[in-house]
């Protein structure tokens, strides 16, 4: 059963043509990676799907009901959550606040006024829980702004993954990692997104080929293959684009 | 000490102050420290918690203070007969329709579009107020006598003391609202869309709708204290709800800092304290806050309270020692330099007049006098720039030395 499908969608930016006619189909539970040389379009497809862009014309369901044109927040309430690019955390509120916040919605309590949350033990308890998860108790109650690079992306995608969405959106979730780094975040990954549908754009080739179970590959506004790791492998179309030798691609992985 | 002591000890404190400064002119200051707290802190609600800057935020203090004068003009009237600790439920009604009107508008957008649209209803308002006669009084504004309504347990609020606790109770349980909302998901979330609307959106919440609940909270507690403010004065006229009372309330965050709690607390009592003092001492009471305001924004960007918590981080690991010789080198220029600054303005602003200051005898007429203190002025600044350098790159080094920084 597919839990998204993206049926002939496009987006200009002025002239510039972004995405051209784009079909995808994210089915539940699979790992799909979209990878492509830089200015295909991935982060558009993106913000596509999470509402803080509208389609030119094409369709875009979750669940089989259509979202596009909703607002992000209807979107993310629906069961799609996201990582970005680059972090967008609160700043001024610890590690904890952070995350509490990405709980207030799932656990029911949105815009409450009528609770007081040093008091909500069951909130504060999964809050921590999710700290221990994604190894960052020790730097609990430090203000996200101060925290080092690689523990900032780890709350970027603790953010993402905090609720009960049912489609978890990461858009690089290791860029601008060490090697070793980039292990740790992968096998983080890998723990608190199991048996959950995750949506990846990457450019690290060896995370796309470890955790894709299949893999989309966009390259000027279209798509153009949809298969399997090892077929997207030998695709020639793939290598033409990812060689440089097709119209107007850049190496870039 | 926990949160719950802190609060006793407040509520101790605000019983005894009028005990210790029982004159009816302090008792009076003390009344005006109250409502300028309250009305700080709702305004915080809005630039510290939901980092958004109002210029218009008078507006609901000025309207819950107009809602509240004709229930008391209409209960001296006798078509009414509300007792006087209602008055300020009135006016946070007042506050809040006010907020659900105009915020409803004004917090689609949060950053400069929302400024620019609390400083047009400001003004607004500010000018509807002199039109609208029936409802705002005009110049005269309106009046009531707040005696008039029935007495509760044989007060009748005529003492400025019994004013003073009436004030001082609605403020502490106002205060402690303001303080719950913070702890409240629809506080953290205002915190949260300050902070990264985009992410808020992402997780779910509605930016807008947090913006407006936060602004709705402010608009509340804001007319309140402008009910305690009629009560107070017996009036209330268009200046409540103009500009400058604004910028008032917004110079009172800045100068406690915005970061904290207790910073609007700190800059409302101080700037009421200020402002009681300066007016019978001086014509430019106004210039020398405006002075304040910029050497404030200039030198201490998170305000006072930010100062006393960089103080306390550095008094905990024991670096405040080596902050004492530099910080007495520049005492005496930078006291030399706001003297000879204040009497060249004194100078400027009284024609004729002599000033008499230590023995000397200083005339807007004499050049003398004028060179004499720019002269001073001038040696006083110099001295002072060659002495901060030292005093900053100490202050720096006892602020890094140890673990992390505290961001304020």
């Amino acid at each position: 059963m597919s839990l998204l499908r993206l049926e002939h969608v496009s987006k200009q930016f002025g002239r510039t043509r972004v995405l051209h006619d784009v079909d995808l189909c994210i089915d539940a539970g699979e790992c799909h990676a979209i990878i492509g040389p830089n200015g295909a379009g991935k982060s558009t497809l993106f913000h596509l799907i999470s509402g803080l862009l509208t389609p030119d014309s094409g369709r875009i369901a979750f669940e089989d009901k259509p979202i596009h044109g909703l607002p992000s927040e209807q979107i993310a309430r629906r069961g799609i959550a996201r990582s970005f690019q680059i972090s967008q955390l609160f700043p001024r509120l610890s590690v904890f606040e952070n995350l509490r916040c990405a709980l207030l919605w799932p656990m029911g309590y949105g815009c409450s006024l009528r609770h007081l949350l040093g008091r909500e033990k069951a909130l504060n308890a999964r809050t921590d829980a999710l700290l221990e998860d994604l190894g960052l108790q020790a730097l609990r109650d430090v203000p996200a702004g101060e925290l080092a690079y690689a523990a900032q992306r780890a709350l970027e995608l603790g953010l993402a993954i905090a609720g009960d969405a049912r489609l978890i959106l990461l858009d690089e979730p290791v860029a601008g990692m060490s090697h070793s780094e980039a292990a740790q975040a992968l096998a983080l990954i890998r723990r608190v997104t199991a048996g959950r549908t995750l949506l990846l754009v990457e450019h690290d080739m060896s995370v796309v080929f470890e955790l894709a179970d299949r893999i989309t590959v966009l390259a000027q506004g279209e798509v153009i293959a949809t298969d399997t790791p090892a077929r997207i492998r030998a695709n020639a179309r793939v290598q033409q684009v990812y060689l440089g030798t097709g119209a107007g691609g850049q190496t870039d992985a | 000490m926990d949160s719950r002591q802190a609060w006793a000890a407040v509520a101790v404190l605000l019983g005894v102050l009028p005990l210790v400064f029982d004159s009816v002119l302090s008792v009076g200051i003390l009344n005006q420290m109250l409502i300028a707290v309250l009305f700080a802190l709702s305004y915080n609600t809005l630039l510290g918690q939901g980092g958004l800057l109002s210029f218009g935020h008078a507006v609901y203090f000025g309207l819950g203070g107009y809602v509240a004068a004709h229930a008391m003009r209409l209960t001296e009237l006798g078509s009414l007969n509300l007792p006087l600790v209602l008055l300020p439920l009135a006016g946070a009604a007042g506050g809040l329709f006010a907020a659900l009107l105009l915020g409803s508008v004004s917090t689609r957008r949060g950053g400069t579009a929302f400024t620019m649209i609390s400083l047009g209803l400001g003004e607004l308002l500010a000018a509807a107020a002199l039109i609208l006669v029936a409802f705002f009084g005009g110049e005269a504004g309106i009046s009531g006598d707040r005696t008039a309504g029935p007495a509760l347990l044989g007060v009748s609020f005529a003492r400025e003391t019994e004013v003073y606790y009436h004030a001082a109770v609605w403020v502490f349980l106002g205060a402690l609202c303001l303080a719950a909302f913070r702890q409240t998901p629809a506080g953290q979330l205002a915190m949260a869309v300050r902070d990264n609307p985009l992410r808020a959106q992402c997780l779910g919440y509605s930016a807008a709708r947090v913006r407006l609940l936060c602004f709705l909270v402010a608009g509340t507690f804001a007319g309140l204290a402008g009910a305690l403010f009629a009560i107070h004065n017996e009036i209330i006229t268009s200046q409540a709800l103009g500009t400058a009372n604004a910028g008032q309330v917004l110079l009172m965050c800045f100068l406690g800092g915005t970061g904290y709690f207790l910073g609007p607390v700190l800059g409302a009592v101080l700037l009421t304290l200020c402002t009681a003092l300066l007016s019978g001492w001086t014509t430019l009471a106004t210039l020398y806050l405006g002075l304040l305001f910029v050497g404030c924004v200039m030198f201490l960007p998170d305000g006072l309270s930010g100062l006393v918590v960089q103080l306390h981080v550095r008094w905990r690991r024991g670096s405040l020692r080596p902050l004492v010789p530099p910080l007495a080198r520049c005492a005496l220029p930078t006291a030399a330099l706001l003297l000879s600054g204040v009497l060249l303005l004194e100078l400027a602003a009284r024609e004729g007049a002599a000033l008499h200051v230590a023995g000397l005898t200083l005339q807007a007429g004499n050049a003398w006098s004028w060179l004499g203190l720019a002269v001073a002025a001038l040696i006083a600044a110099w001295l002072l720039r060659r002495e901060l350098p030292a005093l900053q790159a100490v202050w720096q080094q006892a602020g890094a030395a140890g673990d992390r920084q505290v961001r304020p």
